[in-house]
């Protein structure tokens, strides 16, 4: 569970790295510092201790500094931070239909119909089968 | 020690396609069969591409790579001498669990590459011979599929019909159909309606981390429950370490650990080991003894030699639409083979299929590649490099054919071991010259491919590291047992109750995804063994 303060460095973190733009909220507003990213916790638990290490290597700096130090200096850590602010944003059910990101389930239609015309071309074309026993 | 089954006939390492497929057809006629596999069985609920948890969770529970992954039930494998990272499930199942389902046959010409093309060896069959086998794993499988490809001399059937190519497939194809060039609705095994225990497919896009649906064709849902209805006693969370061998110089059986840590041994008068690429050529490694010192069946000193991956280049295209490029099946939706046939005029001598497949998941889409600058995806560029290639973005992913070099090889660890103390493999691997410009015309040729259809942008990743899904030929079949492993059979040279029926024995690595192949060269070996049971030696 993270203290106020790692939720509160977060949310700065997070809304450098996914602003808000049109219809998309930003990280925060997403609720990406508060429910989302303790989900996405539980989903990766292996990511923990390099997420709570790049919070901690933004202490005491500017957003957009300590997100050059991170990623220049420490790969898993920017990789454990960046994957797991996106994975929690990309939860948002506004920032899935801001995407028009409908998941599936659907049926297998068979649509055969769209297309059979454009494969009758390639079967007039034939090919040049190599090497087969054609008797 | 007490054997778990008595008086075992045969005895069979490995629950993938290979072993699921040889299991039923011995037990069927009559083999009193057991399997030791180090994995368990998955249920279609424990694969989360139905779940909120998926995208990230297959970036390390369902990766594909026993490395990232590192579950109870894998084993590491050494790849830093490779630039391919090598992809295998290990479970009831095998690697189909994870596989995205492309059910291609070989062209004839793949077995006849000394003939035709002057390299490597001709196999020891033909097309024609291995095309009842396909035939029949086909509708046993229950693929999806359309009648008629003119890239193959006989129209196989398939008992499914295709499944959709929805709106991407159908661009991909009018910019195909420019050019000029192959392409047909490809064969998956995957369930396009429902068949037997399988439902339908429901488009997740989510085949690579395991079907949440069960309607991908994997084997412990399709061939072992026939298999265990059949009598093939299945025994999970069994590692094998080494075969052993009696004062005869035949196998006697398996030395195996379980998930206490305690150790067995397996008798069986056939051993059949069906561990894929790399398990097999490990195990044969590993049981390495004063009689046989490079390791058991390896007078030819092949065994772990000739590893062919695969190498496979993914071409993005982006276009200025929503194509809903994110349903499956991933699984694909085109296949071309075009380019498939030598043509010598092009610098390099046999070819590759190409598979139009989807782009399921928007994390996928915004993921950080270490090395560059964060603001190049993240920051103000985040919203327009999601929003410009999720639903929108089409892969044409490119299967190359690899010929078999020695030095491309499987050998021993000799540090990492697994959780159980055995001895790890380590791969040797290099991308061949003939390769890299096989590479370099495809990639060129799909880029094309993607203009015609109208892209706005296209990206290249040639050689794709997380791609050595294919292992195949690292204890190849021949006539001669001074260079093969095995015989046509997928018999030993050396010890003739030992079997190998997984990817080793390929003689060469064909350009199309091998399980359809795999399965049908088990099928047709284990069926040859059934009727020539009189012929055969055990060990007793
Ligand atoms: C991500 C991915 C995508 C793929 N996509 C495709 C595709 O689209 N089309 C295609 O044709 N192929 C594809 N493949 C390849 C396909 O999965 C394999 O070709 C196929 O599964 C090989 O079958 P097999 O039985 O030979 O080996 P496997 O399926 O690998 O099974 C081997 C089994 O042996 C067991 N084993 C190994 N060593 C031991 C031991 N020491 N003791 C006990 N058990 C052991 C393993 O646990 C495993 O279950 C893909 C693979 C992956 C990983």
């Amino acid at each position: 569970m993270l203290d106020p303060t790692a939720r509160d460095r977060l949310a700065v973190l997070a809304d450098v790295l996914i602003p808000g733009s049109g219809d998309f909220p930003s990280a925060s507003a997403a609720g990406v510092p508060t429910d989302l990213i303790d989900r996405a916790l539980g989903f990766r638990p292996d990511l923990v201790p390099a997420f709570g290490r790049a919070l901690e290597l933004a202490d005491g700096l500017d957003a957009e500094a300590a997100l050059d130090l991170i990623s220049t200096g420490h790969i898993a850590e920017f990789e454990a931070l960046s994957t797991l602010v996106s994975g929690a944003y990309l939860q948002s059910p506004q920032v899935q239909q801001a995407l028009n990101y409908r998941p599936a389930p659907r049926q297998a239609n068979d649509d055969i119909d769209s297309y059979v015309d454009l494969l009758e071309v390639v079967v007039d074309r034939g090919f040049d089968i190599h090497g087969a026993d054609l008797s | 020690m007490q054997s778990a089954v008595e008086d075992a006939d045969v005895l069979i390492v490995g629950a993938g396609p290979s072993g699921a497929v040889a299991a039923y057809e011995l037990a069927r006629r009559g083999f009193k069969v057991v399997c030791l596999e180090q994995g368990d069985w998955n249920l279609p609920d424990d694969f989360t591409g139905d779940k909120p948890s998926w995208e990230l969770a297959r970036l390390k529970q369902w990766h594909p790579s026993p490395n990232r992954r590192g579950n109870d039930a894998d084993y590491p494998i050494n790849a830093d001498n490779s630039p391919l990272e090598p992809l295998l499930f290990n479970g009831v199942g095998g690697s189909s669990i994870l596989y995205s389902g492309h059910w291609v046959r070989a062209l004839p010409s793949d077995f006849r590459v000394k003939t035709l093309d002057g390299v490597a060896e001709d196999w020891p069959f033909t097309y024609e011979d291995l095309r009842p086998f396909y035939d029949e794993v086909t509708h046993h499988i229950g693929a999806s599929g359309l009648e008629g490809d003119p890239s193959y001399p006989d129209a196989h059937t398939f008992p499914l019909p295709p499944l959709p190519i929805g709106k991407a497939g159908l661009r991909a194809a009018r910019g195909m159909d420019k050019l000029g060039w192959h392409w047909w609705p490809a064969p998956n095994a995957i369930s396009s309606r429902a068949f037997r225990n399988r439902p339908a497919c429901q488009r997740y896009g989510a085949c690579e981390s395991g079907c949440p649906a069960g309607a991908k064709a994997s084997a412990d849902l399709t061939y072992w429950p026939d298999a265990i209805a059949a009598g093939a006693v299945l025994i999970t969370g069994a590692r094998v370490r080494t075969l052993t061998t009696d004062e005869n110089g035949l196998v006697a059986g398996a030395e195996y650990v379980d998930r206490d840590g305690h150790w067995h041994h397996q008798r069986a008068g056939i051993t059949i080991l069906a561990a894929n690429g790399i398990g097999t050529p490990r195990i044969l490694l590993n049981s390495a003894s004063s009689a046989h010192p490079d390791g058991l069946a390896n007078s030819s000193g092949l065994v772990g030699k000739r590893l062919m991956i695969h190498p496979y280049a993914s071409v993005y295209g982006t276009y200025d639409e929503d194509l809903e490029s994110h349903l499956g099946p991933a699984g694909q939706s085109l296949q071309s083979l075009e380019f498939y046939e030598t043509d010598e005029s092009r610098g390099f001598v046999r070819g590759g299929k190409w598979n139009l497949m989807p782009t399921p998941g928007p994390l996928n889409r915004v993921l950080w590649e270490p090395g560059t600058d964060w603001r190049d995806g993240f920051g103000s560029s985040f919203h327009d490099k999601l929003s410009s290639t999720f639903g929108r973005t089409l892969e044409w992913g490119i299967t190359t054919e690899d010929l078999p070099e020695e030095s491309n090889e499987i050998v021993l660890d000799p540090e990492l071991t697994d959780s159980d103390g055995i001895p790890a493999a380590k791969i040797n691997y290099q991308i061949t010259e003939n390769n890299d410009r096989l590479l370099d015309f495809h990639i060129a040729r799909a880029v094309e491919a993607h203009e015609a259809a109208g892209a706005v942008s296209i990206h290249v990743d040639r050689v794709v590291r997380d791609s050595g899904w294919h292992l195949l030929g690292s204890a190849r079949m021949g006539e001669d047992p001074k260079d093969s492993v095995v015989d046509q059979w997928g018999r030993s040279h050396d010890i003739p109750n030992l079997f190998v029926l997984d990817g080793s024995n390929f003689v060469t690595s064909t350009g199309v995804n091998p399980t359809a192949t795999i399965m049908a060269i088990a099928l047709r070996a284990a069926r040859h063994l059934a009727d020539n049971r009189h012929n055969q030696v055990s060990a007793s």
